[in-house]
């Protein structure tokens, strides 16, 4: 297995675990600033020692609880910090089903009926909220880019792990935050990370995805790669995708440990920014587009770690195992732990006996039981489209379990508008409502016990879709791929009819 | 082991993501190596699917390493050995803690009798909130991990002592440990604040700032149509 095919690899070394929390670790020597450095420090409101600040909040996040939280806090008599910058959206325990509309109860935990009970005292505040039947509502890392409440230059916060997503706009965005300590105080106190670059270099062959490349550099570094670093995504490839595609490489900058993941902001992204319905107001739009073409990392900065990955011949992965690191191509075998480095053979052998494959085998031909195509990876319309263009014409094989849940309800819309729900009901798949689903199953929606499932989304932790459920994570035309031929392929020949 | 006793005096602010505002002074405990990298918070606590059968609050941590799915315990798993079934302290590897923001992986460890986890890194989200909850992480470098852990197997049943006021770890016969958390997070723990009791220290910086910002960057507040 040739997992380390780096061009060039600088790192600190004596310090790749990052367990002195001290200063001087993160003293640089080049002049310039990153992306990172540049909005940590705009942000700055107090240095608190060692390498700890508290820093101001542009976008406090909230899902499915955010009525909840922001009840208690004024029945405590509580007053809420800059409310403009607060915004909510119910994802995680909305039902999919297009039952859920009129029958309210489906979604889980009250929360289509917490949302309508607020709705009108959170607008008073300021405060955004799409509620279940919202025609905005969705995946907060969808609805966040696509009505541009997220923006270059942001700090953004929230509960959720996958906030790093919004870094692809080229902001600082994390998860793991309490709404009331950012609700009171409109601050967050963090430990400053480490700038980590990696460089995408080569040219991406067809069908190769960016869910692929991200797949790829955690199988290459490691699923701790990103540990106390910000990572910066750049390169080549990297400019050259869409905002969409760049999320997704942001989106599993958590599954490499990182703090957060960020693409430098560029036409591309101001682009996009620029048909959003929260976009800056005329008035501010040259001030705040020049304020957002300083961002970019100097080009003397110094980068605590900066990894270049040649992704010429990568054709489109496939996780084995329990995490995402444990991930390889679609002509690999599976492998042994025997071929792991010494200190992961254990992990190896306990994710090969909970995902139940042979060492040796191949990876392509592994009969599936469910496929997932939804998730804040990838259930963009981007996505759908390449999904449906793998699907049309084509039909899910017997026996599997097929959903595609749109990441939002504009996405929802747009996918109709072109004709993709037909496509993909046409072929035997279930065309739902917008919200996680079985990415995390916290809606209800779970992957069957014991069952195999191809999935987009992020995370192929032991029974993260169900008890006992196995995830392969894969792109998403590989995920489409999966359900029509009815156990894992590679896309690229089935859709040249190599294989049918 | 009996939490610190004055833990017991400081009064958490209770709310869904855990107790804020828990006092960590020092814990004298078994320490139990849990010898592997990337144990992630689904393993630490699932959420969203039904406990094991008989798996009580005391019992969940780490449930689908810990038990079969009937309920039964799975022998190998270091908290089901004699000899560390009261352990306090976790030693680790890499990335403990690795995934997702969920308070319960810090506090179903906490419920579990945890006060500790020494590991060579720790998931973010993961370091975030034990800092929250008062759970203590400690990051050492392997080298020291990977003796404390041998010493662990050999001595079954002997305590060691992590103490963060002079920030050491004391082992019997073992020269002692030191380690460092960043200042904010020792001043935290020792005083039992709660975040928001930190921030409120800070208001009026908070406030200078605002106003300056919002002058600066008029777009950030432009979110009504
Ligand atoms: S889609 Fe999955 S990863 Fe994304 S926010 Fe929802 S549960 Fe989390």
């Amino acid at each position: 297995m040739k997992r380390r095919q780096f061009l060039k690899s600088t790192a600190v070394t004596g310090v790749g675990c990052g367990f002195l929390p001290l200063q001087s670790m993160w003293a640089q020597s080049g002049s310039g600033k990153t992306l990172y450095d540049k909005i940590w420090e705009a942000h700055e409101v107090a240095y608190l020692g060692g390498t700890t600040s508290v820093l101001h909040v542009d976008r406090m996040m909230i899902p499915d609880y955010g009525p909840r939280v922001i009840k208690a806090l004024l029945e405590e008599g509580q007053t809420i910090k800059n409310p403009e910058l607060v915004w909510c959206v119910p994802d995680h325990q909305v039902s999919t089903s297009p039952e859920r509309y009129a029958n309210p109860s489906l979604n889980l935990g009250n929360v289509a009926e917490e949302f309508t009970e607020m709705k009108d005292v959170l607008t008073e505040m300021g405060i955004r909220s799409f509620g279940v039947d919202d025609p905005e509502q969705g995946i907060q890392h969808v609805v966040g880019p696509e009505t541009g409440l997220t923006q270059p230059g942001m700090l953004m916060v929230a509960g959720d792990s996958h906030t790093c997503t919004h870094g692809a706009l080229g902001c600082v965005s994390w998860g793991g935050e309490t709404p009331d300590n950012v609700l009171l105080t409109g601050t967050v106190m963090r430990e400053r990370a480490r700038n980590l670059r990696v460089n995408m270099v080569g040219s991406l062959g067809e069908l190769v995805q960016p869910k692929d490349l991200i797949l790829y550099t955690i199988g290459a570094l490691g699923a701790d790669s990103g540990n106390r670093c910000a990572v910066e995504y750049a390169g080549p490839i990297v400019r050259s995708l869409s905002v969409e595609g760049r999320m997704s490489l942001c989106n599993l900058a958590i599954e490499m440990g990182a703090a957060t993941g960020m693409v430098a902001p560029d036409d591309t992204t101001i682009e996009y920014v620029a048909n959003t319905r929260f976009r800056p107001s005329d008035e501010h739009w040259d001030q705040a587009v020049a304020y957002w073409q300083t961002l970019p990392s100097d080009d003397s900065a110094s980068w605590y770690r900066d990894e270049t990955l040649d992704m010429s011949s990568l054709e489109p992965q496939v996780t084995w195992g329990t995490s995402p690191e444990q991930v390889i191509g679609i002509s690999d075998r599976i492998p042994a732990p025997d071929d792991a480095p010494f200190e992961k053979r254990e992990a190896w052998a306990r994710a090969l006996e909970y995902t139940k494959l042979v060492p040796g085998n191949t990876i392509a031909d592994t009969p599936v039981d469910e496929v997932f195509i939804g998730s804040c990876v990838e259930s963009r319309i981007s996505d759908l489209r390449v999904a449906a263009e793998v699907v049309r014409g084509r039909k899910v094989a017997p026996n599997v379990l097929a959903w595609v849940v749109p990441g939002s309800m504009p996405v929802k819309r747009q996918a109709e508008a072109e004709g993709l729900d037909k496509i993909f009901n046409d072929a035997g798949f279930d065309w739902r409502e917008p919200g996680c689903s079985k990415c995390y199953g916290s809606n209800g929606d779970l992957v069957a016990q014991g069952k195999r499932c191809v999935s987009n989304s992020n995370r192929n932790y032991v029974g993260r879709q169900g008890i006992d459920a196995i995830t392969h994570l894969v792109s998403t035309p590989m995920a489409a791929a999966a359900a029509i031929a009815g156990r894992i392929v590679d896309v690229r020949k089935l859709m040249s009819g190599e294989i049918a | 082991m009996p939490a610190d006793a004055a833990a017991d005096q400081a009064q958490p602010r209770r709310s869904v993501y855990g107790n804020d505002g828990v006092q960590f002074i020092s814990e004298q405990g078994i320490a139990a190596p849990l010898m592997m990298d990337n144990v992630d918070t689904d393993v630490i606590a699932p959420i969203g699917k039904p406990p094991y059968p008989g798996v009580t609050p005391e019992t969940r941590a780490f449930e689908p390493i810990r038990f079969f799915s009937d309920g039964t315990e799975k022998p190998d798993f270091i908290l089901n050995q004699e000899g560390f079934r009261r352990a306090s302290i976790i030693i680790a590897g890499k990335n403990f803690g690795t995934g997702s923001s969920r308070p319960v992986a810090v506090s179903r460890p906490l419920d579990g009798g945890i006060r500790v986890v020494i590991a060579e890194s720790f998931g973010p989200l993961f370091y975030d909130n034990s800092i929250r909850q008062g759970l203590l992480a400690v990051p050492l470098p392997e080298v020291q991990i990977e003796s404390l852990a041998a010493w662990a197997f050999a001595n079954t049943g002997q305590e060691i002592k992590v103490d963060l006021e002079s920030q050491t770890i004391e082992v019997p016969g073992m020269e002692t440990i030191p380690f460092q958390v960043e200042p904010r997070v020792r001043e935290k723990l020792l005083n039992g604040y709660t975040v928001n009791e930190e921030l409120s220290r800070l208001a009026s910086e908070i406030d200078a700032f605002e106003s300056e910002y919002q002058t600066t960057r008029p777009w950030v507040y432009e979110t009504s149509d």
